[in-house]
């Protein structure tokens, strides 16, 4: 038998009978239905919402074309992590017995995220094609392995780990961060399809966010210190070890492959995307303050972090 | 406590303390997004552009309005409840067939695109089974004790079995289970006489027939390819969905023996109203077609014969 946090367990995640009743269905969590009723008013569709015809492949030379390929491919890569692994986090609202708003706003989540890898393969598509994965395949060193996810699903169905810490790593710091970063980069698009597909993802995307706030906002003052523990913990190894190893963007790995970084560099001085140190560790580094500074007042001390090249964030 | 350590066995333990059920483990590179099933892809496309939303679209003051019996606003609510329970479980059994699909090498990108968007249509359809039911009173929390073993159906454990092909699982549930799904939304559509009824029920039968599409059209894909086991635990699946069905998992009206008489009287008085809710007679008519109907598509692929001794014998029944 596990505890965890203020529950005690003798089950994995499908040792449960299913559905639990009394099944509650009405409003049990208002800010999270708020979320919900913001997303089925907000959805958008990937054929009718962006202007497909001006993404204008011929208008960027050939290498430019190549590198935004690469870089969309693999944007497409990382939100499908989103459609493959966090749909198990439903399980887990299951197991946990908890509030079903949870469940309906996941389903959205989980829609919203399967458009945003959509558009993404459909703008490499669009470049010169979609490709399906890279000679250099992007790689995590997370807990001694090199893995190419987030591993959320593994995470997600170990019944032993807290939900609350699946969701600090996950939304509190993955999601935030992308958020961040995405809005900054909005600034720097030119391309006006690319810019399009920007403002929708980040449209969902602070609704992504939110729902992890608001979930920690009411689960993480109740909670055990070893729930908090283990909050902590995926929250500092999501950012040392996945952030800060180069998964999301090639130049943060210790060992950055050169000719990525340099593909990314000229996608982002074409407008259509991409990423440069100079100006995203700026943003990241200020990501990473303000989710210490929020995540400190229901419990959760992350330290001040040190990147080998680029220094404290 | 464990925080997740993330070695590349841990996706195989922790499903359940005995650690019998392996979920399998994904191979995310190369991720082939392409379109592959295009009859698959066009439902997704339709999905996505359904911008159906129940709290909104459907009027709940003139539903609720539409029936005063006190004991036939009750069994209206009763029925709506049920449907509320069964259409909530239908999240996890997305989410659970999207996690299990993406763990297999290499399938249709389709499949998983309109998988995402199923999962929030079942949401839809759970949500406004609810304000029905509080529109003619109250929704229920609790089914009846009776009840419970029926609707407790272990579907994310079903899907998340890596022993058990996922063409057997989504067959099953999706074709199959999916069909007689439908026909009890299409029998409760042609009681719908109340105009708010109508459009409740009219949207959700776009969804379900969207949902039972995406069954048969995966059905079509896999099914020429099914090795000679496959076809086994796919039939031996397609007899378990099929009892849960017939055991009243989905309506009161087809429910059998005296434990069930009350659900079945409710039902019956609910059909009076116009609301949504078909006699249990027609219920039972609706579900003996589709089940011969069902057995009859999935003879082309040498599957279901089962299926089709289990519609004669209801045929037989009466």
């Amino acid at each position: 038998m596990t505890d965890i946090g203020t529950r005690t367990f003798d089950r994995g995640i499908l040792d449960v009978a299913e559905p639990q009743f009394p099944l509650e269905l009405r409003e049990q969590f208002p800010e999270i239905r708020t979320l919900y009723r913001r997303s089925k008013k907000l959805r958008w569709n990937p054929s009718s919402d962006i202007p497909w015809s001006e993404v204008r492949a011929d208008d960027y030379s050939p290498e430019v074309q190549l590198a935004a390929r690469q870089w969309w491919s693999g944007r497409a890569w990382g939100e499908y992590g989103a459609i493959s692994e966090s749909p198990a986090l439903q399980l887990r609202y299951q197991l946990d017995d908890l509030e079903p708003d949870l469940s309906l706003y996941w389903t959205i989540r989980t829609e919203e995220e399967a458009k945003h890898a959509e558009v993404s393969a459909r703008f490499a598509e669009l470049m010169g094609g979609y490709l399906e994965e890279l000679p250099e395949s992007r790689i995590v060193n997370v807990g001694g392995e090199k893995v190419s996810m987030l591993t959320t699903r593994a995470r997600a169905l170990d019944a032993d780990v807290p939900v609350e810490a699946t969701i600090g790593g996950l939304i509190l710091v993955a999601e935030q961060i992308s958020y961040d970063v995405f809005l900054a980069l909005i600034g720097e698009i030119r391309n006006p399809a690319a810019k399009q597909i920007f403002r929708l993802i980040c449209r969902d995307e602070i609704r992504h966010c939110e729902f992890g706030w608001e979930y920690m906002a009411k689960h993480l003052p109740g909670a055990s210190a070893a729930t908090k523990a283990a909050v902590r913990d995926v929250m500092v190894s999501m950012i040392e070890n996945v952030e800060f190893q180069g998964y999301r963007v090639p130049w943060l790995s210790d060992t950055p492959n050169e000719a990525q970084v340099a593909s990314e560099r000229l996608v982002f001085e074409a407008g259509l995307g991409g990423t440069t140190p100079e100006f995203e560790w700026p943003v990241l580094s200020q990501s990473i303050g303000y989710i210490r500074d929020r995540i400190a007042p229901l419990g959760i001390e992350l330290p001040v972090f040190r990147h080998s090249i680029y220094g404290t964030a | 406590m464990s925080t997740g350590a993330l070695g590349s066995q841990v996706e195989a333990v922790a499903l359940e303390r005995d650690g019998a059920l392996a979920v399998g483990l994904e191979q995310r590179l190369p991720l082939d997004l392409s379109v592959s099933i295009p009859s698959i892809e066009r439902l997704y496309e339709d999905s996505k552009a359904d911008r159906w939303d129940p709290e909104v679209d459907v009027d709940w003051v003139a539903l609720g309005a539409a029936v005063s019996d006190p004991a036939v606003r009750a069994a209206a609510a009763s029925v709506w409840s049920h449907r509320a329970w069964v259409e909530f479980n239908g999240i996890p059994e997305s989410e659970a067939a999207l996690v299990r699909i993406c763990i297999e090498r290499r399938r249709e990108a389709d499949a998983k695109f309109f998988l995402a968007s199923r999962g929030r249509e079942q949401a839809l359809i759970a949500e406004a089974s609810v304000l029905a039911a509080d529109a003619f009173g109250s929704y229920q929390a609790s089914p009846p004790e009776a009840y419970l073993p029926i609707l407790r159906d272990g579907v994310a454990r079903r899907a998340l079995d890596a022993r058990v092909s996922i063409d057997a699982f989504l067959i099953a549930h999706f074709a199959v289970s999916g069909s007689i799904d439908l026909a009890v939304w299409l029998a409760a559509r042609d009681h719908a006489t109340v105009a708010a009824a109508r459009v409740l029920v009219d949207a959700i039968v776009a969804n379900k027939q969207r949902q039972v599409a995406f069954g048969w059209a995966y059905a079509s894909v896999v099914g020429d390819r099914l090795d000679d086991q496959t076809r086994a635990t796919i039939d031996k699946n397609l007899v378990d969905v099929v009892c849960e069905e017939l055991s009243g998992k989905r309506s009161a009206a087809l429910t059998s023996g005296d434990a069930f008489a009350e659900v079945r009287a409710a039902h019956e008085l609910a059909s009076t109203a116009g609301v949504g809710v078909a006699p249990n007679r027609e219920v039972v008519a609706r579900v003996r077609t589709a089940l011969a109907e069902t057995a009859r598509r999935l003879r082309r692929w040498d599957l279901g014969a089962p299926l089709e001794s289990i519609a004669n014998e209801l045929e037989s029944a009466g």
